[in-house]
């Protein structure tokens, strides 16, 4: 039948569809991986991450809806993963529980007068805010979105960014300057 | 007036516009705690901002652009891509189908709609070529590059000269983009692609999907065909000596 002579073409202008969306996957790696590394704390937890969520992402695209926008899409891929890992994870640390691990807190709350913090303080004051509020401060503060992307990817309204943000940020200032500038 | 965190952090993020913002800047003027607090808020962000920056200029590692490259893309998007743009192009119009039915028969129904039956359709198969007919064919026939209008169904890209001797132009009519080679029976297709979404008519040669480029770059002897070049080539009916 004729359509074995029309084949390839066929897969030519599959593969052109196909081949620009890996390139606007590509495009957003260096956002994804930040973003990633403000959730996990750590470049390899933070790559395996985005790892996860382009393999998510390219084998369930027909769930994108075309029109949208690619970037929330996949952030919101990216975010749902680490929460199911967050919490999987925690199923488990209640298992194994550190008896150490509240002596470690105290002692890190005693250095929180520095003023100035390292990048790895930064990336220890955000682990240590919950998910939900770190997801808004990576989306935010990392990747620069407006409330209102932000509120598109998380598919919560603006209002619950404006609060989940002030008191991450609460939390934040008391870091970086000390108790006396965090609120007001 | 009383300002909660919430506004002051919204408006340090430029987030508060028109009366809100008014009212929030004429209540700062007489609170420098309120100054402080908003200043500190900026200081925050920046100081995120900044410690993030680098991270986004890592190189990328081989194993993440290997999962773009390589994993395999949703079998039920590619069949949809495939079909959409087939139904809306081959038909002159657009189709909307919603079908159970498995993809392989979705695709021949959408070539028996494009190719056999429907007669305004820009696409015919003569022994396995398929060739350009109607819309596409006259505009390939007739149309300059430098004297298009933005309304015109065709745009022609770029002509040239192919290594075997043919004249070649490129093309994009609606959500397709394609080369065609002239021959004795007319324009064949030597390649075809989806256009990018974004494109719309106004594309340029230079936005060719990748597909399409390149083809252009595997047969293009020499410089595409200059206006002059062109315009002699249409007047002599595209037959290469």
């Amino acid at each position: 039948m004729e359509e074995l002579g029309v084949s390839p073409v066929v897969i030519v202008a599959m593969d052109a569809s196909t081949q620009s969306i890996r390139n606007q996957m590509a495009a957003l790696l260096p956002r994804l991986r930040r973003f990633a590394l403000s959730l996990t704390g750590n470049r390899a937890d933070a790559d395996d991450l985005v790892q996860d969520t382009i393999e998510r992402g390219l084998r369930s695209l027909h769930l994108w809806q075309q029109g949208t926008r690619l970037d929330s899409w996949m952030f919101r891929i990216a975010q749902n993963l680490w929460i199911d890992q967050v919490r999987a994870r925690r199923v488990r640390a209640v298992v194994a529980h550190d008896p150490d691990a509240a002596e470690k807190v105290a002692v890190d709350g005693a250095r929180d007068a520095e003023a100035r913090l390292t990048f790895a303080d930064t990336v220890k004051a955000l682990q240590e805010l919950p998910e939900d509020q770190r997801v808004v401060v990576g989306l935010v503060l990392v990747d620069g979105m407006s409330y209102r992307e932000a509120a598109d990817v998380l598919n919560v309204p603006m209002g619950t960014i404006t609060s989940r943000l002030a008191r991450a940020r609460t939390a934040l200032a008391a870091r970086v300057f000390g108790d006396a500038g965090a609120s007001l | 007036m009383t300002l909660t965190e919430e506004q002051l952090i919204a408006y340090a993020d430029g987030e508060v516009s028109g009366d809100d913002r008014r009212a929030i800047e004429s209540e700062l003027k007489t609170r420098p705690d309120l100054r402080l607090f908003v200043e500190r808020q900026r200081a925050l962000r920046q100081h995120f901002a900044s410690d993030f920056a680098p991270s986004a200029d890592e190189d990328i590692p081989d194993r993440l652009l290997r999962a773009v490259a390589e994993t395999p893309v949703s079998a039920r998007w590619h069949w949809r891509q495939r079909f959409e743009a087939w139904t809306e192009i081959l038909g002159g119009r657009r189709f909307v189908l919603r079908t159970a039915m498995p993809a392989g028969a979705a695709l021949a129904l959408g070539l028996a709609i494009g190719v056999f039956v429907t007669p305004q359709g820009s696409f015919r198969l003569d022994n396995g070529t398929m060739l350009a007919q109607g819309r596409l064919s006259t505009a390939l026939d007739r149309q300059l590059a430098s004297a298009q209008r933005t309304a015109d169904p065709v745009r022609v890209g770029i002509s040239f000269k192919s290594k075997d001797g043919r004249y070649c132009r490129t093309f994009t009519q609606s959500a397709l983009a394609g080369v065609a080679c002239r021959e004795t029976k007319g324009w064949a297709i030597a390649a075809l692609a989806a256009a990018p979404a974004e494109s719309g008519p106004y594309r340029m040669a230079a936005a060719m999907p990748e597909t399409v480029r390149r083809t252009v770059e595997d047969m293009i002897a020499g410089d595409p065909l200059d206006a002059a070049a062109e315009a002699r080539a249409r007047d002599a009916g595209w037959r290469a000596r």
